[in-house]
């Protein structure tokens, strides 16, 4: 038979036959994913059923939005979240251990070629690691938290084939923005956006993340990664399943990408393609404050060039830098290998790991009128917490160096 | 799974978001009510918001429902009693949580804009939309028997509900 996209191979091999694009299908599910925020009204709805959870070793619970807690209800809430996993005997947690898209990819629960379903948009990251892995609401979040399936239909697929390497100061985030500047943000809707190609194995898991990571901001259902020797020394324990593309698959899209020709490109206010080359809008924007954290942007490759940007410079006095690790793991190797002291001495405020700023809920909400520029995933209004703020998103780099000179600027004018 | 639409058929834009179907801020940990809809709506459409009746259906433009996951846009919009959402497009999420909560949609496919003079009639299996003075019939993309399954039985939690009432 003609060749598959990553999305047929995955839900063909749980439905246990082969499938095609726009056929509904009942899977079931090797992970559930929540978290405080949306975890405690699920668990709510689940509880009226008065059944066990079909597989409390499957589910994986964080708390990393209201993190620490900023206010008494935040508290509450968060105990509340503790409360639902003792209660449903659930064994794998990530409580106060940074954004769950991060610490799921490190707990070793994820394998390629697994279903992966959670109450967050942002679920799609786990994509990165080849496993069928999206976004879903309560009501069906009750469904398999019961029963441990889902329906889904299978999506059309796009590839995004990438060549060449990524030249100093850019970045996965300027990948992504280049392709949201040419779909939109409803230009994969319903579908599986697929990543292949010699320019793809180059890149470190780190950025790889970024990649599936931001699927959702281009409306797609899934990200799907090519798997290769580093997706499992990142699993370590995973067996060595590689997904390759195969070009005969029916794909309806097809872009190719020589990633040494892209520059760092930025998302304007107040949507997430709304994108232009740094250049153009180097120096025309007052930045107040700079934010290197997040699922999308609190890596150690991220923290490593953000420090390289920042080598031998302090952050502008107008601007406050922010850095919250999207991990504990991540803020340890930080301390090991000199990050938190380097981006310190450059006057940054290095924070707990969380969601930080990027969800507005704690941590660095803005005031009115004021610009960020973050390395994080979206950017429409009241975003980070405050209507009246705009949001600039871009790369790591271009937020370290953007800090430094107090306006939005080109990193590579800095390396 | 037919549905007759005799009320009116509010006309909305692209790209109708969760937040302009239900603001963030009439989320309560108790739950959320259909008015959290129209005065969500009232921001964009304060016509609608002021007229609106149970039985008028909803005709929109392409993402209908981006944004959020929060699916109290879908049951905000099903407790309104709107019969069916036909819209050029759907958001994903939105997608699913309409079928999952039991709201009726449809994807309009037909280059001419919908009569607003109704009665309409919804045939989900097969797409028609017919408009019952003229007989003329409209296409839309027949949804897929798994969901028009779903529907019939209410949504998922129902489904739920038998299933685990047999076992």
């Amino acid at each position: 038979m003609a060749g598959q996209t990553f999305a047929q191979r995955i839900l063909g091999a749980k439905a246990g036959r082969p499938v095609r694009p726009g056929e509904v299908v009942d899977v079931p599910v090797d992970v559930a994913l929540t978290h405080e925020v949306l975890g405690p009204p699920t668990f709510a709805m689940f509880e009226e059923l008065g059944v066990p959870v079909w597989d409390p070793d499957k589910v994986f619970v964080t708390i990393d939005h209201f993190v620490p807690a900023a206010t008494a209800a935040q508290a509450n809430n968060n105990r509340v979240t503790e409360e639902i996993v003792r209660r449903h005997g659930i064994t794998h947690t990530a409580f106060y251990d940074g954004p769950s898209h991060q610490t799921l990819a490190e707990s070793g629960m994820v394998a390629p070629g697994m279903v992966v379903v959670g109450t967050d948009s942002h679920t799609c990251t786990a994509g990165a690691l080849g496993a069928f892995a999206t976004g879903i609401g309560s009501t069906e979040m009750v469904g398999v938290l019961a029963t441990g399936r889902i329906w889904f239909r299978v999506p059309e697929a796009g590839l995004v084939e990438l060549t060449g390497r990524l030249r100093p100061g850019t970045s996965a985030k300027d990948i992504v923005l280049h392709l949201l500047g040419g779909l939109g943000v409803a230009g994969c809707r319903y579908e599986s956006i697929e990543y292949g190609g010699p320019g793809l194995r180059e890149l470190p898991m780190d950025e790889r993340i970024v990649l599936a990571n931001m699927a959702v901001e281009l409306g797609a259902k899934v990200g799907l990664l090519e798997t290769d020797g580093r997706t499992a020394d990142f699993l370590s324990s995973a067996p060595r399943t590689e997904y390759r593309v195969e070009s005969d698959a029916p794909y309806i899209r097809r872009i190719a990408i020589d990633l040494s020709e892209l520059e760092p490109m930025c998302a304007k206010p107040h949507s997430v393609d709304n994108v232009a080359p740094v250049r153009e809008v180097a120096g025309k924007v007052p930045i107040h404050q700079a934010f290197i954290g997040s699922c999308t942007g609190g890596r150690l490759s991220d923290y490593r060039v953000a420090a390289d940007v920042l080598e031998g410079h302090r952050v502008h006095d107008g601007v406050r830098l922010i850095v919250t690790p999207a991990s504990k793991v991540v803020y340890r190797q930080m301390l090991l290998e000199g990050l938190v002291e380097r981006l310190s001495a450059a006057g940054a405020m290095v924070m707990a790991p969380s969601c930080g700023p990027c969800a507005g809920l704690q941590g660095g909400v803005l005031a009115d009128g004021e610009n960020v520029i973050s390395a994080s995933n979206r950017n429409f209004v009241g975003r980070m917490g405050n209507p009246g703020a705009n949001v600039y998103l871009a790369s790591p780099a271009t937020v370290a160096a953007s800090a430094v000179t107090g306006t939005i600027t080109d990193p590579r004018d800095m390396m | 799974m037919k549905i007759g639409i005799h009320g009116r058929c509010w006309v909305l834009g692209d790209n109708i978001d969760t937040d302009t179907l239900f603001p963030g801020r009439f989320m309560t940990l108790s739950g959320a009510t259909a008015e959290g809809a129209l005065r969500g709506l009232a921001a964009r459409y304060p016509e609608l918001a002021a007229r609106f009746q149970k039985g008028d259906a909803i005709v929109a433009g392409d993402n209908f429902g981006c944004g959020s996951s929060r699916e109290y846009a879908a049951t905000a919009i099903r407790d309104l009693g709107v019969p069916v959402v036909i819209a050029r497009s759907f958001a994903r999420i939105f997608y699913r949580n309409a079928f999952n909560v039991g709201l009726p949609i449809l994807e309009y496919t037909g280059e001419a804009p919908l009569p607003q003079d109704g009665p309409l009639e919804v045939d989900l299996a097969t797409g028609a939309i017919t408009h019952a003075a003229s007989g003329e019939v409209f296409a839309g993309t027949p949804v897929d028997p798994y969901l028009l399954e779903l529907l019939s039985e209410g949504g998922l939690l129902p489904r739920l509900r038998r299933q685990l009432n047999r076992r």
